[in-house]
């Protein structure tokens, strides 16, 4: 291994420009390759808070029509509906209710700085299903949110902005739009793109002072599919619709809930069936032609490569090399290779993605003109593993036809080939 | 039994306007332990001889018999193994692998051969090495060598696995004379010394005075 790897710098040294080229081009097609498909996953790619995005769905809107009628509503759930909807279905393990929707509120702190704050209205049971990271204080509580508590966990930005830092945050008050909240808690910055979860202020999502529940997600448990809780909540509506007087209060429409992560990351309109996104033709082309096309390049120059050496792979077969040695040895030693342009490639895409972030303004509904992702999101072993993917993919696009076009020449013709 | 037996072996290479008869029903047996010279003018089919006899090439007709087997219809695997265990090759431009050092370059043939293991396989590198005197060129490349100092790696790397035949294209065809002498006697002592069958092609009539016996070529066949 050693001296495979003595060898492949040998080659890389004798040959600087094609090499130069080779890594070169690799890492542009990492590059591009990871940067789209960073762009494709940071809708459904699992990261902190929503760790557990693959297990959480959501139970968003509710239709109702009247039979006959050209009358129809459609909107929030109210409490009842999502206790009724939602309220203990089989395979969930945990279910809260949250505001879909964040809002743009001024907030004024102790020492009169008013600033404008993302504001989310959750239950207590939000802190459960999503993993944030607490730095001072606590959560609020079930009690707290029945009771109509004025209380708030807020993110360590504001709590910096508003009262010097997360630890001086807990107990004191913070004015949003005209009312009093003692803050209870300081939670590490959510990225906004986090779409479900994003906020900079929480507040108690509660019958008191709420009409409407907004949404709720549900933590299902490990393998139960979307199907099977679809199944459940049809025939919830069913029910429902059984015991209601159907000209006077019409009729549910049901619409394909809960909506897993990659449904909720396109667009859901409450009166409308959401299209559930099957195989994506679009975004798979352009995957295989980001690898495709440089691979075609690469593999011209390794083919060019080893034509100028041909002799070698003669010799070797002479000395008892088989063809098929010759032909994983060349797949081998590109493929490393590869790897280093590949991780070069890699890394660049993550410097880059992590620093631009106006590449994310198109997620969610975030007024942020630039967004940067959370560098854990950019460090996953998925992103790492399909970065590798990619260069498999590409060393074995690049290298096999040259590599079986050298293991096919006849040692007679390789040794005596002129040096080209 | 001779050692190499070749029966009506004929080489014909055609492109779309032109045919070329580079070897025209050629016999020949080699005994074991032979040293043989083969001489001719350029282009009279001595490298193709050779070619076939290391079963780098196959014939358009004829039969190739080597050390009991006979090529015809073996795989390339078998082929692989075959030549790897019997064979040893010299060529006339050393043919070193540049990017490996003089130790891996002698190594190669063992490398391919999965019973001998790491420890061996360095004895007899060391030892080759030592037999030839090029012991403290062990981790230099072939660029930083002679042409003498080539030669003689590449011939450690054709003894280094045991071979029982050495063909030779033209060995001393790069070298000045002095160092062509050196080359001769150590064919000449593997012959001598290790009982080696050595077919060699060369157009030093010197040279070939030196071995066994001398066959000369003229387009395609052999006239004596
Ligand atoms: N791959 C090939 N395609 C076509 N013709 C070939 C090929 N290889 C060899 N020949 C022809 O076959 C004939 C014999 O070639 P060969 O190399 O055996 O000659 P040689 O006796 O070794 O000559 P030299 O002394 O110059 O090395 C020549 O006419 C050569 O042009
Ligand atoms: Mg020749």
């Amino acid at each position: 291994m050693k001296k495979k790897f003595q060898q492949i710098f040998y080659d890389m040294r004798r040959r600087p420009v094609i090499t130069g080229i080779t890594l070169t081009g690799t890492a542009a097609a990492v590059f591009l390759f990871m940067v789209f498909v960073m762009m494709q996953a940071v809708e459904t790619m699992p990261f902190a808070p929503e760790s557990c995005r693959d297990r959480i769905m959501y139970g968003r809107y509710i239709e109702t029509a009247w039979p006959g009628a050209e009358r129809m509503m459609s909107g929030s759930l109210n409490f009842d509906q999502a206790a009724e909807i939602y309220g203990d279905l089989e395979g969930v393990e945990k279910m809260c209710n949250l505001d879909g929707w964040a809002d743009t509120e001024d907030a004024v702190g102790p020492t009169g700085t008013i600033s404008q704050v993302t504001s989310r209205r959750v239950d207590s049971g939000f802190w459960d299903i999503f993993d944030f990271t607490l730095i001072a204080g606590r959560y609020f509580t079930a009690d707290e949110v029945e009771a109509g508590m004025m209380v708030t966990v807020i993110d360590s930005s504001s709590a910096r902005r508003f009262f010097g830092s997360a630890e001086e945050a807990p107990g004191k008050m913070l004015d949003i739009v005209g009312e009093n909240y003692r803050v209870t808690g300081v939670v590490e910055d959510v990225s906004p793109l986090a779409t479900q979860t994003y906020g900079q202020v929480y507040l108690p999502l509660s019958r008191i002072h709420n009409f409407n529940s907004g949404d709720v997600a549900l933590l299902v448990k490990k393998g139960v599919t979307r199907e099977s809780l679809q199944r459940q909540v049809e025939r919830r509506y069913d029910a429902l619709n059984a015991r209601r007087d159907t000209a006077e209060e019409g009729i549910y429409i049901y619409h394909g809930q809960p909506y897993d992560q990659k449904t909720v990351s396109g667009p859901v309109y409450s009166n409308w069936t959401p299209e559930t996104p099957a195989v994506d033709w679009t975004t798979i082309l352009v995957c295989v032609i980001l690898l495709v096309v440089p691979a075609i390049n690469l593999s011209t120059m390794l083919g060019s490569k080893i034509q100028s050496s041909i002799a070698e792979y003669g010799i070797r077969r002479a000395y008892g090399c088989t063809r098929s040695r010759i032909f994983a040895d060349i797949v081998a030693e590109n493929m490393i290779l590869t790897l280093i342009g590949g991780i070069i490639g890699i890394t660049l895409a993550i410097l880059f993605v992590y620093n631009s972030g106006s590449l994310f303004a198109f997620v969610g509904d975030s007024a942020e003109a630039s967004v940067r992702p959370p560098l854990s999101l950019l460090l996953k072993w998925q992103v790492v593993a399909l970065a590798l993917g990619a260069c498999l993919v590409l060393n074995l696009l690049s290298a096999c036809i040259p590599a079986w076009k050298a293991a096919r020449t006849a040692p007679v013709d390789a040794i005596t080939a002129r040096n080209r | 039994m001779p050692e190499i037996t070749l029966k009506g072996i004929s080489k014909v290479y055609r492109t779309k306007e032109i045919e070329t008869t580079a070897l025209d029903n050629v016999n020949l047996d080699i005994n074991h332990g032979e040293f043989v010279s083969i001489m001719g003018p350029s282009g009279c089919g001595k490298s193709t001889l050779l070619n076939i006899i290391g079963l780098l090439d196959t014939p358009t007709a004829g039969t190739v018999g080597i050390a009991g087997i006979t090529a015809a219809g073996m795989s390339d695997t078998r082929l692989a193994h075959f030549r790897n265990e019997h064979l040893g090759f010299v060529f006339q431009n050393f043919h070193l692998i540049p990017s490996l050092s003089v130790y891996d370059n002698v190594e190669l043939p063992l490398t391919y051969r999965s019973s001998i293991g790491a420890k061996e396989r360095r004895e007899r590198v060391e030892a080759v090495l030592e037999r030839l005197g090029i012991s403290h060129r062990i981790k230099h490349f072939p660029s930083q060598l002679s042409g003498g100092q080539c030669q003689r790696v590449a011939i450690a790397r054709a003894i280094v696995g045991k071979p029982s035949i050495i063909l030779a294209d033209e060995p001393t065809g790069n070298l000045d004379s002095a160092m062509g002498e050196e080359v001769m006697e150590l064919l000449h002592s593997l012959n001598r010394d290790d009982g080696l069958t050595v077919v060699m092609v060369t157009h030093n009539e010197a040279h070939a005075r030196g071995t066994d016996r001398t066959i000369r070529f003229f387009d395609g066949r052999i006239i004596s």
